[in-house]
């Protein structure tokens, strides 16, 4: 009578599964403040402690030629985007950047994602006042293809009842005698990221010294497509937490918006390396879903560079942050890297490439952690934290950038 | 008329039940509670939240009124069991007004049969013929595979009428009699598990129908769901204005009853049975049961409610579960469900029923003390008498495990499980101060066929000689093994009546078993299922 009564379970909960990719409870807003602020309050800060340099050796080389010394000085490190002046701080007048890039996922993904994807299409125009005040507008785009959404086995959950009555096999075949999904799960996400900026640059006198901090006002607004979405956009359903979850089937689980405050610190700076750290609140420009809560986010976020030769930059930037996007309950405690070296090709060119990978510290386990069915044919994914690796290739004009994943 | 249709219908659509007769004047193992006597005023609103068992579901199926005079399956006959009585000829009878739950509340309210049975006024969810499920009802063995009783065909699992049953509107307005009462106060849902009563808020599966495209694997998983899902609406209906929060907990919670009656579970362990173990969705364990019932009775006590819970019998003594172990005593056929004895008693010389018994537990590995499912043993029957091999496997190797037969190990797993989600239960009504009916303890003792053992006793004294036991036609279950027949409901309602005396000092008084069974007290047909 009930033979296969666990597989069945499985398959029918697949066959709505199909149809509507998984959303991934979060995937760094941060990334794309640490590609947009986090560059352009570097910029600003190393123009200006770099003037500072200079004006501090210049004072000590009109002193010194009078003892007939010279002392060689180092070239500026810093890549700045195309056009505008180079000043005292923030880059003066009109400033450009754009990059095409693409991405390589890796990790346990199973077999749908396993392929180059295309990144997308970075830009960035800016308008400097002052060397102190700047606006940036940017645009971020990048795809990617989270751990743990097709691959594995999973328990299956029907309402009604406590415990788990079949499981489903992600990556299609047999294994536990789970039965297999009917079709891929394309769960390739496209976030479109716009970010709106007033920079502003402000030294601080420690004794004869300056250190300049940038603040930067932020607007972020986020906007994803995600593969097995029916509509072109990132409305798909999605399970609350088993057994007694509901499934959320009309909210977009992934668009966004957040304003942000971000305060940027220099750490370090000498001819070859620089660091700066960055503190950002943030705060939903409103609740959806289930993040109904909206208390302030902190994004930090690290940057350290080291710089051979003026065409060449390796960095690391790491970076927590706390993201909070509609299918969450409570925010994400998510934890990333990035490692890249950027080279530059000719004075207004560059190539960059870049080793993502974060994840959160408080969803286990990551991706599709079981699928729910509130009734025998309709089902959805619960489901648990994202995490992500990849390898990104950018090519671009003006200065490249952290790419977030 | 054909007993392979029955498959289903008797593991599935007969899922839940199985309880109690006990009733009587024996002492019922009742925890002591809240202060008694609040005196007859919590008696004005009573409520049932429960599964089958609460909703009077016999035989097979869920109805509420008279149906199919004269009618029966092809070749039907007279009911053996009635000659002689005032039942003889009669066809279908209501089974709803015999449950337990109906009999309780009559009694406790004083109302009649003729009441519980006007649309406008019952508090049950009365529900038009043939019944929902697939009714069985006596025919012709010759027709039937040897078995005295057989389908109704007009009622398949799958009619019109059971189709309707999955949407809102054809619940109300077709399959129930009063679609738009608002005096129901029996929520007794056929199929529920002890957790879907919490969060169930529709069906589960939208038809009875195979679904478009769907494997015959998905066509098992709306098996198991079948049953609740065909008889959601019908019953909770009436409270689809709380939405999303339909369950049947919140349904019952918005009553605001005085006093409640909660037994639940059944079906987390029969799914699990009737499935070989595959289905272990339901509630498993003794902190799941008891987490779960905790609910329940708290949701209802916080409203003022007077509760008292049941636990559930050991279902492996119910005639549904026919041993193959050898009985030992002539005497032990007439109080425990032996395969043996079932063959003999269906007409095959012992020695060849005895064989027959030995051959399917050598084939299916059930010695020494295994069994075959009522429609393991209607399969078996039905297909030694076309002269074919007995298979009970039909789908491969081990693919009637629990549908048809149950292996000594899966019976233990099955016993461990039973006794797990009782544990739940009594800690749960002991730690909210409720009376518990302990249900086990009166089918444990009725079956036990011990004359000093006050339930057995009291059974048997009903009509000495013919009624009642807890075997194979002895008298307490109904056609289809698990449910009660008016009889074993009668003394179900009885425990719950003497907690209702007991720990709320309520007069209510007991219901005579024998008037039931004679047809000459509330119910006014004699039982059906219990010979004369």
């Amino acid at each position: 009578m009930l033979k296969i009564l666990v597989r069945a379970t499985a398959l029918v909960s697949a066959v709505a599964l199909g149809c509507a990719s998984a959303p991934a409870l979060a995937d760094g807003t941060a990334s794309a403040m640490a590609a947009s602020v986090v560059p352009s309050a570097n910029t600003g800060i190393k123009n200006a402690m770099d003037a500072a340099a200079q004006k501090r050796e210049q004072a000590q080389q009109e002193r010194l030629s009078a003892q007939s010394t010279t002392v060689a000085q180092a070239p500026p490190v810093s890549q700045t985007p195309v056009g505008g002046r180079k000043d005292k701080g923030l880059p003066m007048g009109f400033t450009y950047q754009a990059d095409l890039s693409v991405a390589y996922p890796y990790g346990n993904i199973g077999t749908f994602g396993k392929q180059w994807l295309p990144g997308g299409t970075d830009l960035l125009a800016a308008w400097g006042f002052s060397p102190t005040t700047r606006v940036v507008a940017s645009m971020y785009q990048i795809q990617h293809y989270p751990v743990g959404f097709n691959s594995g086995t999973v328990p299956v959950y029907l309402n009604g009842y406590q415990n788990p009555v079949g499981c489903a096999d992600l990556s299609g075949g047999h294994a536990n005698g789970c039965s297999p999904i009917p079709s891929p799960i394309n769960v390739a996400t496209k976030d479109t990221f716009g970010v709106f900026m007033l920079e502003q640059l402000i030294p601080i006198k420690i004794g004869s010294r300056v250190l300049p901090i940038a603040v930067t006002p932020t607007y972020v607004v986020r906007n994803s497509i995600i593969g097995a979405s029916q509509n072109g956009d990132d409305v798909i359903p999605f399970a609350t937490r088993p057994p007694d979850a509901t499934i959320e089937s009309n909210i977009k689980t992934r668009s966004a918006e957040i304003k942000s405050i971000a305060v940027t610190v220099p750490f370090l700076k000498t001819n070859r390396m620089f660091g700066t750290f960055t503190l950002a609140p943030s705060w939903l420009v409103q609740t959806n879903g289930l993040n109904q809560g909206n208390s302030a986010q902190l994004y930090q976020i690290l940057y350290l560079e080291y710089t051979p030769t003026h065409r060449t930059t390796f960095f690391f930037e790491p970076q927590s942050s706390r993201d909070y996007l509609p299918p969450d309950p409570y925010p994400q405690h998510l934890f990333a890297y990035f490692l890249g070296a950027s080279q530059r090709i000719t004075p207004i060119t560059f190539v960059q490439a870049t080793l993502n990978s974060g994840g959160p510290t408080n969803y286990s386990p990551y991706g599709v952690a079981a699928l729910y069915c509130s009734t025998i044919t309709r089902c959805a994914p619960y489901v648990g934290g994202l995490k992500a690796t990849q390898l990104q290739l950018s090519f671009g004009i003006g200065s490249p950038s952290v790419i977030p994943f | 008329m054909k007993f392979g249709q029955i498959r289903k219908p008797l593991a599935l659509l007969a899922l839940t039940a199985l309880a109690a007769c006990g009733g009587s004047t024996a002492p019922l193992t009742v925890v002591p509670t809240s202060p008694p006597a609040t005196g007859p005023a919590i008696l004005t609103r009573i409520v049932g939240v429960g599964d089958s068992l609460t909703a009077g579901y016999q035989s097979g199926a869920l109805l509420g009124a008279p149906c199919c005079v004269g009618a029966g399956i092809a070749g039907s006959i007279p009911n053996p069991l009635a000659t002689g009585t005032a039942a003889a000829g009669l066809g279908v009878t209501p089974g709803q007004q015999a449950g337990f739950w109906a009999q309780f509340y009559a009694q406790a309210t004083g109302v009649n049969f003729a009441f519980m049975s006007t649309p406008t006024v019952s508090p049950l969810p009365l529900i038009g013929g043939p019944g929902l499920g697939n009714q069985i009802v006596n025919a012709n063995p010759a027709l039937t595979g040897g078995f005295p009783f057989g389908t109704l065909p007009t009622s398949s699992s799958c009619s019109p009428f059971n189709q309707a049953a999955f949407t809102l509107s054809g619940a109300l307005r077709t399959v129930r009699e009063q679609p738009g009462a608002g005096t129901v106060f029996d929520l007794g849902v056929p199929g529920i598990t002890m957790h879907e009563a919490i969060t169930m808020n529709r069906p589960t599966s939208p038809t009875c129908l195979p679904i478009p495209g769907a494997t015959p694997t998905i066509s098992a998983l709306q098996a198991v769901t079948a049953g609740q899902s065909s008889m959601f609406y019908p019953i909770l209906g009436n409270f689809n204005n709380l939405g999303a929060n339909n369950t049947e907990l919140n349904a019952a919670v918005s009553l605001r009853p005085t006093l409640a009656t909660v037994w639940l579970g059944a079906n987390d362990l029969l799914q699990y049975s009737f499935s070989g173990g595959k289905f272990v969705g339901g509630n498993n364990s003794a902190a799941q049961s008891q987490a779960d019932m905790t609910r329940i009775i708290t949701a209802l006590q916080k409203t003022g409610t007077h509760v008292i819970v049941a636990n559930l019998p050991n279902i492996l003594i119910a005639p549904q579960f026919m041993s193959v172990a050898t009985p030992p005593s002539a005497a032990a056929c007439q109080v425990q469900t032996f395969l043996v004895c079932v063959l003999t008693e269906l007409g095959l010389p012992q020695a060849e029923a005895a064989a027959i018994t030995a051959q399917i537990a050598t084939q299916y590995n059930l010695a020494p003390n295994g069994y075959l499912t009522e429609s393991g043993a209607i399969l078996a029957v039905t297909e030694i008498l076309k002269g074919q091999p007995v298979n009970l496997d039909p789908a491969g190797a081990g693919s009637g495990l629990g549908a048809y037969y149950l292996t000594p190990a899966f019976a233990a797993r099955v016993q461990s499980l039973n006794t797990a989600l009782n544990t739940g239960i009594d800690n749960a009504a002991a730690a909210t101060h409720v009376p518990l009916v302990d249900v086990t303890t009166i089918f444990n003792g009725i079956a036990s066929g011990n004359p000093a053992n006050p339930y057995f006793a009291q059974a048997a004294s009903i009509s000495p000689g013919k009624c009642c036991t807890a075997a194979f036609g002895g008298g307490i279950f109904s056609f289809d093994g698990l449910h009660p027949s008016n009889t074993g409901y009668a003394l179900i309602a009885n425990a719950f009546i003497q907690a209702a005396d007991t720990a709320y000092g309520q007069t209510i008084g007991p219901i005579n078993p024998t008037a039931v069974y004679n047809g000459t007290g509330y119910l006014p047909y004699p039982d059906p299922y219990a010979r004369h």
